[in-house]
């Protein structure tokens, strides 16, 4: 067995050391082309390939063992980019790892990055995109609405800091190794760091409803102006109501938004019609 | 260089690079209804009306932005579209806001459509694969998609731009005015979708209190925003240390 293993490793020629540049040069092919070629077959799967293909190319110098790499990295994949910068970092560790110990199974490494492609979306989804940049869109947003070019430096920006945080992950999962990005994955700091985005979403849209969204009522008899009396009573509660009227209709109903939109604009426009609103 | 031209150019490229994906978050900087805004109003020299409209698309389609995902709606081409619109026109920003709801369901079948003609990638990669051709896998996933997006996402946005002033001005020109006050209402009633599918994305129900509170902090107590960002952040972290320390009490107690 020793024997067989020294012949091996004199006959084949070592893989060559991956540098910074390596993954620093990785983690932007996989930023390039993550959503390039998604197709409904295998999603990001030839993305995933031809963004790692040059490091695989370092690695492995028998053509034989570079083909196979190459073909296990380009079956199907699908995640979050920015947190799957997590996962590449890791991947690329492994195929290293694998390509100094030619006797490592190679399902290992599939199979990993299979099983981490999910919780890391669900992740990276909840995060990056429905919490953070939501937040930063709806911020963007109110300043928007009153004219300012502002608005398009915040999310430019935003843009940029996403693809350093990415950068950043992939490093951290090179170095980390899979073992700690499970440890990352499965800590309470996430989930507390959730929560608190949470309450701040929620209270900052709040305060955004009540800016941005207007409803006011036309409607008068002689004596009475109906909605110079719900101003009294309690200000903003005309739209504090129609918030939670089209809430419980796309929550409840499940009405989705393109339909929801059509409905409150057919709504808005018949009340027009007949001078309610 | 003529105005409608140089535009036309400009938003559909960055079109273009949104929905082939060049670049996970190069997007950000080109097809966000901001930066659009920002440069179709630079263009017609318009900036606070651009940003307007941007703002009133934004806000309807909070919440609809998982990258690569199925989307009900696509806010880009919609943005790539009214905006230009508005300006060539002198449309109100309700009514640029209004336009942009069809061309928004139109625009989500496009992805879906460049998701099944790349499909046919997968053979051609994998045969360069058996050859061991890296270089021919970059340029399958890479180059073949970036041509694709030529006729399905440059060339409707180019055209649309160029001509859409035409189509649409007789058609506003006929618009009776209470349809036109209508529409200007629902522009400021639509935000409320929007935040309602934020809301349900990432709050459960037993969070909406502090939606309240943030609502009445504007409404009623009108706090300047920043107060308010500053209000929620703060009952944010009492709401974590309260729930750290009663956790403590419960190790401890056991």
């Amino acid at each position: 067995m020793s024997d067989e293993k020294e012949v091996q490793k004199i006959s084949a020629s070592e893989p060559e050391t991956l540098t910074k540049h390596d993954i620093n040069k990785t983690w932007f092919r996989w930023w390039l082309m993550a959503e390039v070629s998604n197709n409904f077959e295998r999603m990001q799967g030839l993305s995933w390939g031809a963004a790692i293909s040059p490091v695989l190319k370092k690695l492995y110098k028998d053509p034989k063992d570079f083909k196979a790499a190459l073909k296990r990295n380009i079956i199907f994949f699908n995640t979050e980019a920015i947190w799957g910068g997590l996962i590449l970092g890791s991947t690329v560790a492994l195929e290293e790892q694998k390509a100094k110990s030619p006797e490592m199974d190679a399902d290992l490494v599939t199979s990993y990055k299979t099983g981490l492609m999910g919780p890391v979306a669900g992740l990276g989804d909840t995060i990056d995109w429905s919490t953070i940049y939501t937040l930063i869109l709806a911020a963007a947003s109110a300043i928007a609405a009153k004219g300012s070019w502002l608005a398009a430096v915040m999310v430019m920006v935003a843009g940029v800091l996403m693809y350093m945080e990415g950068l950043f992950f992939t490093r951290i999962g090179y170095t980390q190794g899979r073992k700690s990005i499970m440890s990352i994955l499965k800590s309470g700091m996430i989930n507390q760091a959730l929560e608190f985005a949470n309450i701040l979403a929620l209270m900052m849209i709040g305060s955004m409803t009540a800016s941005l969204v207007t409803l006011k009522l036309t409607i008068k008899t002689q004596s009475v102006n109906v909605q110079k009396i719900l101003d009294n009573a309690f200000p903003g509660i005309l739209v504090l109501l129609a918030f939670f009227g089209i809430y419980w209709a796309m929550k409840k109903k499940k009405i989705s938004a393109p339909i929801m939109i059509v409905i409150v604009m057919a709504l808005c426009i018949v009340g027009a019609f007949f001078n309610i609103v | 260089m003529d105005k409608t031209l140089l535009c036309a150019l400009v938003v559909a490229f960055f079109y273009w690079i949104k929905q082939v994906y060049l670049g996970y978050t190069a997007w950000e900087l080109t097809a966000e209804v901001f930066p659009m805004g920002l440069a179709v109003g630079l263009i017609y020299g318009d900036v606070p009306k651009a940003m307007i409209v941007a703002a009133g698309i934004s806000l309807m389609y909070l919440g609809i932005n998982a990258p690569g995902g199925q989307l009900p709606a696509d806010k880009y081409i919609a943005g790539a579209i009214a905006i230009p619109l508005a300006l060539q026109t002198d449309m109100k920003t309700g009514v640029a806001v209004a336009l942009a709801v069809p061309l928004a369901m139109i625009g989500a079948q496009l992805l879906n459509l460049k998701k099944v003609i790349t499909v046919a990638l997968v053979p051609v990669a994998e045969k360069q694969v058996e050859a061991g051709d890296s270089r021919g896998l970059t340029r399958t996933t890479l180059i073949y998609p970036m041509l694709l997006g030529i006729p399905l996402f440059y060339l409707p946005v180019f055209v649309s731009v160029m001509f859409g002033a035409k189509v649409v001005t007789p058609i506003m020109n006929a618009i009776p005015d209470w349809l036109m006050h209508g529409l200007v209402v629902s522009g400021g009633l639509l935000p409320a979708i929007g935040f309602s599918l934020t809301l349900m994305m990432i709050g459960k129900d037993k969070y909406l209190p502090y939606f309240i509170l943030g609502f009445i902090l504007i409404s009623v107590l009108k706090v300047p925003t920043i107060v308010a960002a500053v209000v929620a952040a703060c009952v944010a972290s009492v709401v974590l240390v309260m729930k750290q320390e009663i956790k403590k009490e419960n190790t401890a107690n056991e």
